[in-house]
């Protein structure tokens, strides 16, 4: 990974006034430790001097027992640099927002800030995330998991009965997460709650004022989901219309939040990713790798080549199953039901594979630090042979039968349209990113596995709408079985795993690997202390960044188009709330 | 007295039709479309597709709770969305059932030690058939329904059976 | 016979036709769409799952009947009602052979268009007394619908009354002894689209746009009143089938066949022909994608109306010039 220079990052921060200690950490990279005031300024200076980080790959933080370190890792597109920016905060701290410098970090901070108890300064809507009122920051070293003896005895957990009377529409009406003592006036350009003058983001979290005519009309709040049938999950948005026009958004998540990232603190590495396959439920296979990566980058160990090309050959099987679970609901929230059942034909066909290689429908646990949980079967190259040349006919056919039909056309093109700049800004990636004409693949720009050995395009579209998020999904798949092609025709001879201990201790240190998922960069922070367990295990959700981008666009266009656009980001709910 | 006889809560008119609607209440389950979380493609989106196509069975998803008998919980309930589970169970008409689909909904499954996560929907909504997995394959989901189906007509059994020893 | 009793037996006929038309039009949905997408749709239950949709109804009438606490109940109640009342009504003036019509109305193409125009106020009833948003958008935009289609459907009919020089549907249907009205091909489309709109069918299925709302109008609608409802939809689409094999296919008849000689077959042709007409809708149902609402406005306002108005102007001048070469020669 390239990194920037050392001293130009620190006259930079010394010339704004930043007091900084820059060190450079195996696996991790240049790491500025800056202080809890000063974080803000510092990714200021990042984003605006040459260095140009301008892009929130994420936002999150790590309970280091003393303090809360919330990490910043910046990127940078022009200059092809990353960068870690640490502020250790104290407990029940205060987080200033970096929403108006990165508008990325809108979600990244409110889940933060609930899950360690911090409060939340200068955010246009600083309410919880993911659990409810009255939850723990469970992300804090000091709020416990269940113990082997309450999950054991299921009778252990009562169910308080008033707490489950309560309206589900009330969850709307959080406390915000504000410091009570928070100061009101504008201070060192952080804007004081309900008092901010929205600029790139605005009108998704923006009310109508009521009453906009002579004629005194009245708004309607719609509650869709998070039970309905379009919502593609538990994902629930509250749209304020007035008839059918959308006028303010709001996309209220949580609903699946089962604590992945808790829950692998106390996992032995190599089942963490039985966690990871049920984040990201329809590719798993790409979160394991993420995993495994980040584990061997700690481990120093390289997984041989033969493991490598099943990797990369699962991955993009496991793509094309993502993606034609996403492109056939397309349709159906189109309302176009014949692409959904056509596309369901094929994936059967994938998983019948990938349960021949892995053993599992949907939830593989198949890439395991070191290499792969098992060799290739002869039966299966039998079967991905015979589904290539299916697919070849059959993607055709279904990109006939959507694409090409203009009604399709009429409702997707020119809607939701991200600009270059928008999409970087709000921490877009994968296909979403580069349907917006940004030529980003971590395949080809950081090459991980096998991919340097593989010949493969990008599909790329400078449009920007949710048509041309489609079109870029649907190339991907045909690229995507190219590769598959590639990796069995040429696949190596050899061992399909290192020799890595049973159990695994890697040293202390952290570590980030990030892989392309079908919808983005799926990224793994290990904070390793020694022991057979991660000290923190953060998972990077590119869908959480897809949604809060998607959310911003809604207002202006009508319901049927909210349906539409939310779908074209391609959000799936398991990884969002983890 | 006579008309007692032929509608009365014992008569042979009523015992045909309640056998009636039995079989009509097992062969016609519309379940309602709610994933949750991982379970919602295997049990709700393959079970409706190709290969495994429920509605051979008459089993067809409607969205709206109202017109539902069968609400599968497809997925990790945690505090958040059992309020909501709660609701829609609430919303839909007698007679109701629910399937726990997949190691989550019946016991919390992977994540039960995470404290937001509910140990099992039937801590909150009464449940029918369990079916174990992660996540359990349609044919899975296919035998719940089919024991649902049998437990469907073991309880109209066990309640003309009842009915007739009263008569007696 | 008494002429009472022989009104209330057409009546229930017309009743009996319609429920039953009902149940197999929704087995036949779901065995269309089945087919159409790689399935094989009800199997189990019945020969070929043909039982399917009596249990289906059987089962409705069955569950319990909740009505929320927050619904207005005397609309609640009466919605799904004036829903189906309509579209039974539209029954009466359906000409199934020379005789078979229950009342051979001199204005039964006006008398159908005014009944079906009553459905969207049923819809606004239910979609008002739910109180239930999704209901209420589903209903608002079942009325926009209706206010922007009711008129091209009429107009886009009358060059078949021109040609026919009636508004009797039998009489309508006699004129196509020979050559049916489709050879008036922009009448026909039009009469189509606009149709399609009417009876609420995919593409433009927004009163009930499942993944937009949750189930439109007939959200908070359980057992039997949604099965009224669900009814009289797919009633609907009957009819506008119906219609269309009325105005344009030649109803009953076969072509250069004599009249006599297809009498006794007659209502089986008629209805051959409308389940026809139904298979291709049900065909649209399951490939088109659905159109937004200012979409379908605009087709209504923009392209429609012109355009209908158009084609009748045309079609006059064209029978104008028509009967006055043959006057002269």
């Amino acid at each position: 990974m390239p990194q920037p220079d050392l001293t130009v990052v620190r006259s930079a921060l010394e010339r704004a006034g930043v007091a900084v200690s820059i060190e450079e950490v195996a696996c991790l990279g240049v790491v500025c430790r800056v202080s809890a005031d000063s974080a803000r300024a510092a990714v200021a200076t990042l984003r605006d001097s040459d260095l140009a980080f301008d892009f929130l790959i994420d936002l999150f933080g790590i309970d280091t027992g003393e303090a809360i370190d919330v990490v910043y890792h910046l990127r940078s597109f022009s200059r092809d640099e990353e960068i870690v920016v640490k502020a250790a905060h104290d407990y029940d701290g205060v987080l200033a927002s970096i929403w108006d410098l990165l508008p990325a970090a809108l979600m990244p901070e409110r889940e933060l800030c609930e899950l360690f108890g911090l409060s939340l300064l200068g955010h246009p809507n600083p309410k919880r995330l993911l659990t409810t009122d009255g939850c723990a920051p469970y992300l804090r070293k000091f709020v416990e998991i269940r113990s082997d003896e309450e999950v054991r005895d299921r009778s252990t957990q009562h169910v308080n009965p008033k707490r489950l009377a309560r309206a589900a529409g009330s969850i709307a009406a959080e406390e915000p997460m504000v410091a009570p003592d928070a100061p009101s006036a504008t201070q060192d350009g952080i804007v004081a709650p309900g008092t901010f003058q929205p600029t790139l983001l605005p009108a998704g979290l923006r009310r109508a004022p009521a009453g906009v005519d002579q004629v005194t009309t009245e708004h309607l709040v719609l509650s869709m989901g998070p039970q309905h049938p379009s919502t593609h999950g538990v994902l629930r948005l509250n749209l304020e219309i007035d008839g059918e026009e959308v006028v303010g958004a709001e996309a209220i998540i949580g609903y699946l939040h089962r604590g992945i990232e808790k829950l692998a603190e106390s996992r032995r590495y190599h089942t963490i990713g039985t966690l990871l396959d049920r984040g990201d439920y329809l590719a798993g296979i790409h979160s394991e790798l993420a995993l495994a990566l980040a584990t061997e980058k700690l481990l120093e160990v390289e997984s041989p080549r033969r493991a490598n090309y099943l990797r990369v050959m699962l991955g993009e099987l496991n793509r094309i199953a993502s993606h034609i679970t996403w492109y056939g609901p397309a349709g159906l929230d189109a309302g176009a039901m014949g692409p959904f059942l056509y596309t369901f034909r094929d994936r059967e066909l994938l998983l019948d594979i990938l349960e021949d290689v892995t053993g599992a429908r949907m939830m593989f646990n198949y890439v395991r630090p070191g290499g792969v949980l098992r060799d290739f079967t002869t039966t299966a190259e039998a079967k991905i042979r015979h589904f290539l040349d299916v697919f070849a006919v059959h993607i055709e056919e279904n990109d006939e039968i959507l694409m090409g039909n203009e009604i399709f056309q009429a409702r997707t093109q020119g809607l939701g349209v991200f600009s270059r700049e928008a999409a970087l800004g709000f921490g877009l990636t994968g296909a979403n990113l580069r349907a917006s004409g940004v030529s980003w693949d971590i395949r080809r720009d950081r090459p991980y596995a096998a991919y340097n050995e593989m010949d493969f395009d990008i599909p790329l579209s400078e449009v920007g709408d949710v048509y041309a998020r489609t079109a870029v999904r649907l190339d991907e798949m045909r690229q995507a079985a190219r590769i598959v092609r590639q990796c069995i025709d040429g696949l190596p001879e050899g061992e399909f795993t290192a020799k890595v201990p049973k159990v695994l201790r890697p040293p202390v240190g952290e570590a980030y690997a990030a892989v392309e998922s079908p919808r983005g960069e799926l990224g793994v922070h290990i904070v390793s202390d020694g022991s057979d367990t991660p000290y923190r295990m953060r998972y990077r959700p590119p869908a959480l960044y897809a949604l809060q981008a998607g959310e911003t666009l809604l207002p202006g266009g009508l319901i049927a188009d909210a349906v539409v656009l939310m779908g074209s980001m391609d959000v799936v709910l398991g990884e969002i709330d983890r | 007295m006579a008309l007692d006889r032929l509608t009365g809560e014992h008569s042979a008119v009523f015992i045909r039709s309640e056998q009636l609607f039995d079989v009509a209440r097992r062969k016609s389950l519309w379940y309602m479309a709610f994933g949750i979380a991982c379970c919602a493609i295997e049990g709700l989106m393959h079970a409706s597709g190709p290969r495994y196509d429920f509605d051979r069975l008459g089993v067809f998803f409607r969205a709206s709770p109202r017109q539902s008998d069968v609400m599968i919980v497809a997925g990790t309930v945690n505090w958040k969305m059992a309020e909501t589970v709660k609701r829609l169970y609430d919303e839909m008409p007698e007679p109701k059932y629910v399937i726990a689909m997949g190691a989550c909904a019946c016991t919390g499954g992977p994540f039960r030690e995470y404290p937001n996560v509910v140990m099992g929907v039937d801590k909150v909504v009464p449940v029918d058939v369990y079916i174990p997995g992660c996540p359990p394959r349609p044919e899975s989901v296919q035998y719940g329904f089919i024991q649902l189906m049998s437990k469907i007509q073991a309880q109209t059994g066990e309640r003309l059976a009842s009915a007739r020893s009263d008569s007696r | 016979m008494n002429t009472w009793l022989i009104v209330v037996l057409r009546f229930l006929a017309a009743l009996t036709l319609m429920l039953v038309n009902g149940v197999v039009m929704i087995y036949m949905l779901r065995k269309v769409l089945g087919r159409l997408h790689l399935r094989l749709g009800p199997m189990d239950n019945g020969p070929w799952g043909m039982l399917q949709t009596v249990y289906d109804v059987i089962k409705l009438l069955t569950k319990e009947d909740p009505t929320p606490s927050a619904v207005d109940r005397g609309l609640f109640f009466l919605a799904p009602a004036v829903v189906f009342v309509p579209s039974l009504m539209a029954y009466i003036a359906l000409p199934f052979s020379r005789t078979w019509v229950v009342a051979d109305l001199p204005l039964g193409l006006l008398f159908v268009f005014a009944v079906m125009s009553l459905i969207p106020l049923g819809i606004l009833m239910a979609g008002w007394a739910s109180n239930n948003k999704w209901s209420l958008i589903g209903a608002m935009r079942a009325v926009g619908a209706q206010v922007t289609y009711e008129v091209p459907m009429l107009i886009a009919a009358l060059p078949v009354v021109m040609m026919a020089g009636s508004l009797n549907l039998g009489d309508i249907v006699r004129a196509q002894h020979n050559v049916w009205f489709v050879v008036n091909v922009p009448a026909f489309v039009l009469f189509c689209i606009a149709g399609l709109i009417e009876s609420g069918q995919t593409p433009f299925d927004l009163a009930e746009a499942e993944s937009e709302l949750v189930a439109g109008f007939a959200t908070e609608y359980s057992a039997m009143k949604f099965g009224l409802l669900f009814l009289s939809e797919f009633s609907n689409t009957f009819i506008f089938s119906a219609l269309t094999v009325t105005l344009f296919f030649g109803g009953w008849q076969v072509p250069f066949v004599p009249a006599d000689v297809v009498q006794p077959i007659a209502p089986v042709v008629f209805m051959l022909k409308t389940y026809i007409g139904i298979f291709f809708l049900m065909a649209i149902r399951g490939t088109l994608p659905r159109v937004r609402v200012d979409q379908m406005l605009e087709l209504g306002w923009k392209f429609l109306l012109p355009t209908s108005i158009a084609w009748l102007l045309i079609t006059g001048l064209i029978m104008k010039i028509g009967s006055t070469l043959a006057v002269s020669r």
